[in-house]
């Protein structure tokens, strides 16, 4: 059962975030560790751009981006920030993989599979110190992975999430099409028309 | 923090002060205040530690100087050496700098050629710092024998009216038996025969920083004395001292010998000195500092617990993020009043 929580759960949850965040600054900072730009997605990054809040642990790293606004595979992730990230799980008690490369990672991960047109444009940028800056992504590309995983996973969270971002049944359609680059196979179209029609999209099936 | 850490670190500076200023002054150099009466000083860490902190008074780092060249010939050289390899000490600029004076005023200079020699700064710096941390005004005028090593310095002027290191008291048995028996390891085993009922000889070896084989050896032939006895338990041999011969050296007022694993608990301190005064953690954010001050206690931890103060720091597990800075302070707060009694 997802529980949505209340407003004094979210100050808290964006408080504890900034603080892990302000801390691996500091950590990378003291650790002589270039700047990163992290591209973020999943609960992390519909928090904090106000979309929708539940709870989450996690920062899962979609990308990298240098300076000049290229993006980079995080796969793997740079020893220096895994080290500054290991030792704010420590000092909070956070768990060891709180900041992760799990969208992206290996041959089927998001990254080396593309990302949505536009996406890069898209970002909601956050500075948490010299160090360490975080692109959010925008609400129209969680909805492309939203859907994506939502069919992957056979619903899950992520089609929870979906649901709550009330997509619009042009912006599902786009999803959609976005996913089948991902997955062209006969199976995959079938684990989506099954989705749309258990997640009350029925009508859109026809349209893929 | 309920304390700033300019505040901590005046506290922690003026305790580590306070216990050099007790050690030396039992073993005669010339101060004011309480002065060590129970427990055997060890010179060599005491020597070590004194090197860093001592920077911080420069009346008590030329009061060791003046004191070493009266008393220099009983500290083991060698023992000073692999102590300050085996816990990396981060004195060694100045222990070659201080080797390099004694060598010169020795009447055995090689005792001390071999540390001189050792190590020099890339990048020159002031010996002396004021207690706010700014360096002490260097004047035009160098010592050549600190200069060499990378540390600039007022000329030496050594009053000379540094005493023998006192012929009575458990502070200086160690140098008491040094005078007595030579400058060996076997000074230290008879300070921890007399201070365990019997004991082992890796636990004599951990606790001096000598090697095994070395302690082995000096006991095996120390217990054809008759006076060192031997008991074997479970394959192991247990060494303790024959029963009233050596009482009136070992335990003049019947009183076991107390014996510190000075050591590893000085070179802790001397982390502790060096993490607080580090120029990347002034001015840090409390939450950041609290970070570094949980990588300074376990880097500490271990080093404590072979001084028999592991227990001393709190499990920082249990305390999350700026929480811990107080904690830290409240264990070091302990530690360093246990170690000034």
């Amino acid at each position: 059962m997802r529980i949505m929580r209340t407003t004094n759960d979210k100050q808290s949850f964006l408080e504890s975030f900034e603080e892990a965040l302000r801390l691996l600054n500091g950590r990378l900072a003291l650790a002589g560790a270039p700047r990163f730009n992290l591209v973020v997605c999943g609960g992390t990054a519909l928090i904090a751009t106000n979309l929708l809040f539940r709870a989450t642990t996690d920062v899962d790293i979609v990308a990298l981006m240098d300076d000049d606004g290229a993006l980079l595979d995080p796969d793997p992730l740079p020893q220096s920030l895994v080290d500054a990230a290991g030792i704010v799980a420590v000092d909070l008690g956070m768990p060891k993989d709180w900041l992760n490369n799990g969208p992206s990672r290996g041959e089927g991960g998001l990254f080396r599979m593309g990302l949505p047109e536009g996406l890069t444009k898209r970002l909601i940028w956050k500075t948490f110190g010299d160090h360490l800056s975080i692109g959010f992504i925008d609400r129209i590309d969680q909805i492309y992975f939203k859907l994506y995983a939502a069919v992957d996973q056979r619903g899950g969270y992520h089609a929870d999430d979906l649901q709550l971002l009330k997509p619009t049944d042009e912006e599902l359609l786009e999803a959609a099409r976005w996913a089948r680059t991902h997955d062209p196979s006969e199976g995959y179209l079938q684990g989506l028309e099954w989705f749309l029609r258990e997640f009350g999209y029925e009508h859109l099936v026809g349209r893929i | 923090m309920n304390i700033s850490l300019v505040e901590f670190k005046s506290l922690v500076l003026d305790r580590l002060l306070a216990l050099l200023w007790r050690q030396w002054s039992a073993l005669g150099v010339p101060g004011h205040g309480p002065v060590e009466e129970r427990r055997v000083i060890d010179p060599e860490p005491l020597l070590l530690l004194s090197l860093t902190v001592a920077r911080y008074d420069a009346r008590l780092f030329d009061e060791i100087l003046d004191w070493l060249v009266v008393n220099g010939a009983f500290l083991n050289v060698q023992r000073l050496k692999a102590l300050e390899k085996r816990f990396d000490f981060q004195c060694k600029a100045q222990l070659s700098a201080v080797s390099e004076l004694l060598g010169n005023k020795s009447s055995n200079p090689l005792k001390w050629g071999r540390l001189s020699a050792a190590y020099s700064l890339e990048k020159p710096e002031p010996l002396f710092f004021m207690k706010n941390g700014k360096p002490l005004p260097v004047p035009d005028e160098h010592a050549p024998e600190f200069s060499a090593h990378g540390l600039m310095r007022g000329p030496i002027t050594l009053r000379g009216h540094a005493p023998p290191f006192p012929a009575k008291g458990m502070p200086s048995l160690l140098l008491r038996l040094r005078a007595l028996l030579g400058v060996n390891a076997r000074c230290e085993l008879l300070c921890l025969l007399g201070a365990a009922r019997e004991i082992h000889p890796s636990e004599i070896a951990r606790q001096t920083g000598y090697f095994p084989r070395t302690v082995q050896n000096a006991l095996a032939e120390m217990a054809r004395s008759g006076v060192v006895r031997v008991r074997s338990s479970n394959r192991e041999k247990l060494y303790r001292l024959q029963p009233g011969v050596l009482d009136p050296l070992l335990k003049p007022e019947g009183i076991p010998i107390q014996w510190i694993s000075w050591a590893p608990g000085f070179r802790a301190l001397e982390m502790l000195w060096l993490g607080v005064t580090d120029p990347k953690r002034q001015d840090m954010e409390p939450l950041l500092l609290a970070s570094e001050l949980r990588r300074l206690s376990r880097e500490m931890r271990p080093l404590l617990a072979q001084a028999g103060r592991g227990s001393q720091l709190n499990d920082d597990s249990l305390y999350l993020g700026k929480e811990y800075a107080d904690i830290f302070i409240g264990d070091v707060t302990v530690i360093l009043q246990e170690y000034g009694q």
